[in-house]
């Protein structure tokens, strides 16, 4: 009865996107052979700590067969909300407890808007990212917010054991995911929402309240990123998430995570995020403006929705 | 002094928009029978099981279950009841793996920090699932295989397999036998014989009548929503089952008249 795999069998959980990420680093390592010093790929590792994030956020959210349109805003009004508390003086503990308060207002706003109001998860956090913009606005009085505190400032830019701190925030963030993901019933709850959301109601499962866990949670790692964001600019724009979400379903799409649920992983996520800034990366260092950029991920895009699409079938 | 009833339900009605689904239906199961629940298309059949599986909640009606009063306002209640439920699209979850499916709901979990913490145990869902569907007699290579991936039979296994794992009172099946071939047909109504061998009570939905002769104990008539006849199998045929299915005894006099 026990069904012991290959080594080479257990390959197959390896995602595409890592592939994916090897061929696209090879590729810019031939035209840059600069590509591939330490110095850059460690920038790399930094650059795309934000989208990872997000993209990690963003991807529960997908497998549950949702999506959180406002993730970028809700990045934007954390960072007003713990810019404006460490302005006051509140000390760095609170401001990020603030911060992250938003996350887990704006995410059970959500939640309930889609389970119990039982708007579509589109129109819901589309909402709510209009809405959460317009407040941070009105919060910030339009203008970009600055603060004397100092300590704020380790959480993106400091370093522990040599390795920069967004890399240690981006490992536990990930390790408590897939912890949720993989070993709770509430994960499991997760993957059933987006492969026969009936068929668990009918087992006796509390869908209402797990939906709103599901979107509470997507809205706490926005706000983990918004503060991260505040933290590495050492300031809070109030449009600073603006197209966060699109990063993030990006990273989603490319690491193998459908539109439909059930199907797709955390893993490809980071590769999928490492990708978008692999690019961006490279072709920043051949010369190539945003506009190549922008034209290039959607190019992968589509063609890693290709791939996965065949594979799955 | 008459037996005591398992589940009793009186008074059941239903209304979707226009439509009366279920229009003051009563539905009574003793301890160890087999009802089977018939009629046409329409008649309020599905209708009336999912309001005892909890899948619905009813307009009216009152359900006792072993003579106690009891309100079934959700699928959770139901299975704590007692009362498992075989729907006709399964309600499997097809990205997760068999023994995921065995326990969908109800999963098996190590519990940390006084039950704050509950990390499910794969093995122990992985070993149980095993069990209970070598039971069934139904070969499985792994119970990690997606159920996607599995053919029709099989997952009809799964079905019955979760349905059975938790000792239930109970179990409901909504046309159990639709789309199997005859050998599978079979197969079903043993597994319907063994139920009723182990002491459970079923209640099934069919279109298929003599499913119905060859396994229940009482058969159950409804149409357009209302209950129009119910006897012992022993006292009646398949021919007035299916004059009161399709209320033929009028038309019957009325050819008779020309």
């Amino acid at each position: 009865m026990e069904f012991k795999e290959s080594f080479w069998a257990k390959t197959r959980f390896v995602p595409n996107a890592a592939y994916m990420f090897l061929m696209t680093l090879m590729i810019f390592a031939i035209f840059s052979p600069s590509f591939l010093s330490l110095m850059n790929l460690s920038n790399i590792m930094l650059q795309s700590s934000m989208i990872t994030i997000v993209a990690l956020g963003m991807t529960i959210v997908m497998l549950s067969n949702g999506i959180d349109l406002s993730i970028g805003s809700v990045m934007s009004l954390t960072g007003v909300v713990t810019g404006l508390l460490l302005a006051s003086g509140s000390g760095f503990v609170l401001s990020i407890l603030g911060g992250i308060g938003v996350g887990v207002f704006c995410g059970a706003f959500n939640g309930i808007m889609i389970a119990k109001v039982g708007l579509a998860p589109f129109i819901a956090t589309f909402g709510m990212m209009g809405i959460a913009d317009g407040v941070s606005l009105f919060a910030a009085g339009g203008e970009t917010l600055y603060w004397e505190e100092t300590k704020f400032h380790v959480i993106a830019n400091g370093h522990f054991l040599a390795v920069p701190m967004p890399v240690w925030i981006i490992i536990g963030i990930f390790s408590i995911m897939y912890f949720i993901l993989y070993k709770t019933p509430f994960g499991i709850n997760i993957f059933a929402l987006g492969g026969n959301e009936e068929g668990l109601r009918l087992s006796g499962v509390r869908i209402v309240r797990n939906k709103i866990g599901i979107y509470i949670l997507s809205g706490i790692i926005a706000s983990f990123a918004g503060i991260m964001l505040a933290s590495r600019i050492a300031s809070a724009h109030p449009t600073g998430g603006f197209g966060y979400e699109f990063e993030a379903i990006a990273a989603a799409v490319i690491g193998g995570t459908t539109f439909f649920g059930g199907r797709g992983g955390l893993v490809g996520s980071v590769f999928g995020a490492l990708i978008i800034t692999l690019i961006r990366n490279g072709l920043s260092l051949l010369g190539y403006t945003t506009p190549w950029q922008y034209c290039l991920i959607g190019i992968i895009l589509t063609v890693c929705v290709t791939i996965n699409t065949f594979y799955t079938k | 002094m008459r037996d005591a009833y398992l589940l009793r339900a009186e008074n059941v009605s239903k209304r979707f928009g226009h439509v009366q689904a279920l229009n003051n239906v009563a539905l009574n199961l003793k301890p160890n029978e087999v009802l089977g629940l018939v009629g046409d298309n329409a008649a309020g059949k599905s209708t009336l099981i999912k309001i005892l599986s909890g899948a619905i909640p009813a307009d009216t009606g009152q359900i006792y279950f072993e003579e106690s009063p009891v309100k079934i306002q959700n699928p959770l209640a139901a299975r704590k009841l007692g009362i498992e439920t075989i729907y006709q699209n399964l309600a499997l979850v097809g990205n997760l793996p068999i023994y995921m499916n065995i326990f969908l709901g109800r999963p098996r979990t190590k519990n940390y920090l006084r039950g704050m913490l509950r990390i499910l145990d794969q093995k122990r869902m992985e070993k149980e699932s095993w069990e209970i569907l070598k039971e069934l007699k139904l070969n499985f290579d792994s119970m990690r295989e997606r159920v996607s991936n599995l053919s029709g039979g099989q997952r009809q296994a799964v079905a019955i397999g979760r349905a059975l794992f938790f000792n239930p009172k109970i179990i409901i099946m909504d046309e159990p036998t639709s789309g199997l071939a005859v050998k599978e047909v079979d197969k079903i109504h043993n597994i319907i014989r063994n139920f009723k061998n182990k002491g459970v009570s079923i209640i099934f939905i069919t279109h298929r009548l003599q499913s119905v002769f060859a396994v229940a104990d009482r058969v159950m008539v409804l149409r357009r929503g209302e209950k129009t006849f119910e006897k012992m199998l022993s006292e009646t045929s398949i021919e007035e089952v299916v004059r009161e299915m399709f209320d033929l005894k009028k038309r019957k006099e009325f050819l008779e008249k020309l």
